[in-house]
């Protein structure tokens, strides 16, 4: 008899036990191991692109205010009073010249000092000492436009933490201003792993009806797009030479007007940063997908669309109108793809299929399972877990 | 009533008409005989506000050639098999000449394959008409959303 609990005769390197999706210790070890230590994207510059504007988002459960400080920096702070512990700023977004708590009006600059006390001479017999009571900084740094925070002190550099995997998209990124032009979220019913996967290996593109027709490479035996494997479990794929993607066959026409600096008409670039950024940039737009964890079943998932700043009127309106054919919430192929990583993780809920098959080796063609190995290889170092048996003691 | 009151009185009801049918069609997947309701140089848009990146944005802007082509391959993807209700309450209708604008405050409730029903959407429908032969057809129809997390992704217009 057939048993699902019966580990695949395949290396250890080769599947996972699909536990590490579904268990709830796991999920709540992965926010301190992983979440609290390394660097994670939270924002592009361009939404902060003035003095005083601001940004409120969720890094491992933890609320942060990102502002651009009047000497132009970005910083990073809890959005936590000091005084009673109340959220500082209550918007997702904005521009202020000062942040006020509204719950007992405690003021702070947009450097995180504390500027102000309400009724301060009540607190003159005990002589408090406003000098220390600033909001919380965080490590933030940015590399190629993208805003990163980390909170750990003992993280590497964003820029060692990174590594070379940067070199296939800072010139599109980097060269000219960008902005985001798209912006959707939603709260997946799956592990925020999955999606990560999701973004990761090619072959669920069969699972789409427009990429069988503009990927015919899916398919094919061998693709001009190759697999790169880099330090941290970060990894890509790319090609040296060739156009990659027909968007012509889907319908879509001047597909690659506005084609951001070093990308190539019909190019297709992604990288995936470990644990949870995906870039994936065509011709003109560049996809940026970022993740909340929110429980082992539950996954916050933020989707930018980032262009060229200056761009003429019809050329934003017609990349605006590819970006959300393909990518958009009314998209043909976003829509896809959450179906299936909600369905997946549901089955896997289960428990009757215990393991998940990493087994493809092909050359580094797109289709090959090596960067998903190397992500939970990385994935497990981080854990001190094995992911083909990630709950056995030894 | 004077006979002015009773044309406007009808030409709005005929206005009405064409919302409620809207909504009909849509709740069937009847997308022909959506696309049926729209002018040949219609648009179609979903829009929504995003205080994340402080603008508008719009999440699906095509015109009827555009539509008719994705919508005919609609069956052809991987879809949301919940089945959606359009609750449609028009609010206003303002006419000059042959053409019209409306307002019509609007809400999606999804019932899933397990028969769980609730709030999938809830907007504006502000559209503009063109009277054609007769009869009225949109000349833009774009649904703002006040909901800004859809949840399934749609392969439909809403």
């Amino acid at each position: 008899m057939i048993s699902g609990y019966e580990p695949p005769a395949l290396p250890k390197t080769h599947f996972l036990d699909n536990r590490i999706f579904t268990d709830e210790t796991i999920f709540a070890q992965e926010k301190e191991e992983i979440y609290q230590r390394v660097w994670l994207f939270v924002c592009h510059e361009s939404e902060l692109a003035a003095q005083g504007d601001f940004r409120t988002v969720s890094v491992a459960g933890k609320p942060l205010i990102l502002v651009r400080a009047p000497d132009g920096i970005i910083r990073a702070f809890y959005n936590v009073c000091r005084h009673r512990a109340a959220p500082v700023v209550r918007e997702e977004a904005g521009n202020a010249s000062e942040f006020q708590c509204f719950y007992h009006l405690w003021t702070y600059g947009l450097d995180g000092a504390c500027t102000g006390i309400t009724k301060p001479s009540g607190y003159d017999a005990v002589q408090l000492d406003r000098s220390k009571l600033g909001l919380i900084s965080v490590r933030c740094d940015i590399i190629a436009g993208l805003v990163f925070v980390c909170l750990s002190p003992e993280t590497e550099s964003l820029e060692d933490y990174i590594g070379p995997i940067i070199d296939a998209v800072h010139e599109p990124l980097s060269t000219a201003p960008l902005k985001v032009f798209h912006y959707n979220k939603a709260e997946l019913g799956a592990n925020w792993k999955l999606w990560q996967d999701n973004n990761s290996e090619r072959y669920h593109s069969l699972l789409h009806f427009i990429n069988r027709k503009t990927q015919p490479w899916v398919i094919a035996k061998t693709s001009p797009m190759k697999l790169r494997l880099f330090d941290n479990g970060h990894s890509g794929y790319w090609s040296d030479g060739e156009a990659t993607v027909t968007y012509e066959a889907a319908g879509y026409k001047d597909a690659s007007v506005g084609t951001l600096p070093g990308m190539r008409d019909n190019e297709m670039r992604v990288i995936n940063i470990f644990p949870d950024l995906m870039i994936n940039i065509r011709a003109n737009v560049v996809r940026l997908d970022r993740m909340v964890p929110i429980a082992p079943g539950k996954t916050l998932v933020e989707w930018r669309g980032l262009g060229l700043a200056h761009v003429p009127e019809d050329v934003e309106r017609d990349r605006l109108r590819h970006h959300n054919m393909f990518w958009g919430p009314a998209g043909r192929n976003l829509g896809e793809d959450v179906i299936a990583v909600e369905a997946q993780w549901a089955s896997m809920a289960t428990d009757v299929v215990r393991y998940s098959i990493l087994a493809r080796e092909e050359n580094l063609n797109p289709t090959d399972d090596s960067n998903v190995r190397a992500y939970y290889q990385e994935w497990g170092r981080r854990m001190g877990r094995a992911p083909h048996a990630p709950l056995n003691s030894s | 009533m004077s006979n002015e009151a009773l044309t406007a009185l009808l030409e709005e009801a005929a206005i009405f008409a064409v919302i409620r049918t809207t909504a009909a069609r849509l709740d069937d997947e009847d997308m022909e005989g959506w696309l049926a309701l729209f002018a040949p140089e219609a648009r179609y848009e979903i829009k929504t506000y995003g205080p994340e990146i402080r603008a508008d944005m719009s999440w699906w802007n095509a015109d009827r050639k555009e539509l008719e082509n994705i919508l005919a391959e609609a069956k052809l993807h991987v879809r949301d098999p919940g089945k959606r209700l359009h609750l449609v309450t028009p609010i206003c209708v303002k006419f000059s000449s042959d053409l019209a604008t409306a307002l019509t405050h609007f809400t999606i409730i999804r019932t899933d394959p397990d028969g769980n029903s609730s709030v999938y959407v809830a907007g504006r429908y502000e559209d503009s008409f063109e009277k054609c032969d007769g009869s009225w057809f949109y000349k833009t129809h774009t649904a703002v959303l006040d909901t800004r997390k859809i949840e399934p992704f749609t392969h439909l217009p809403l």
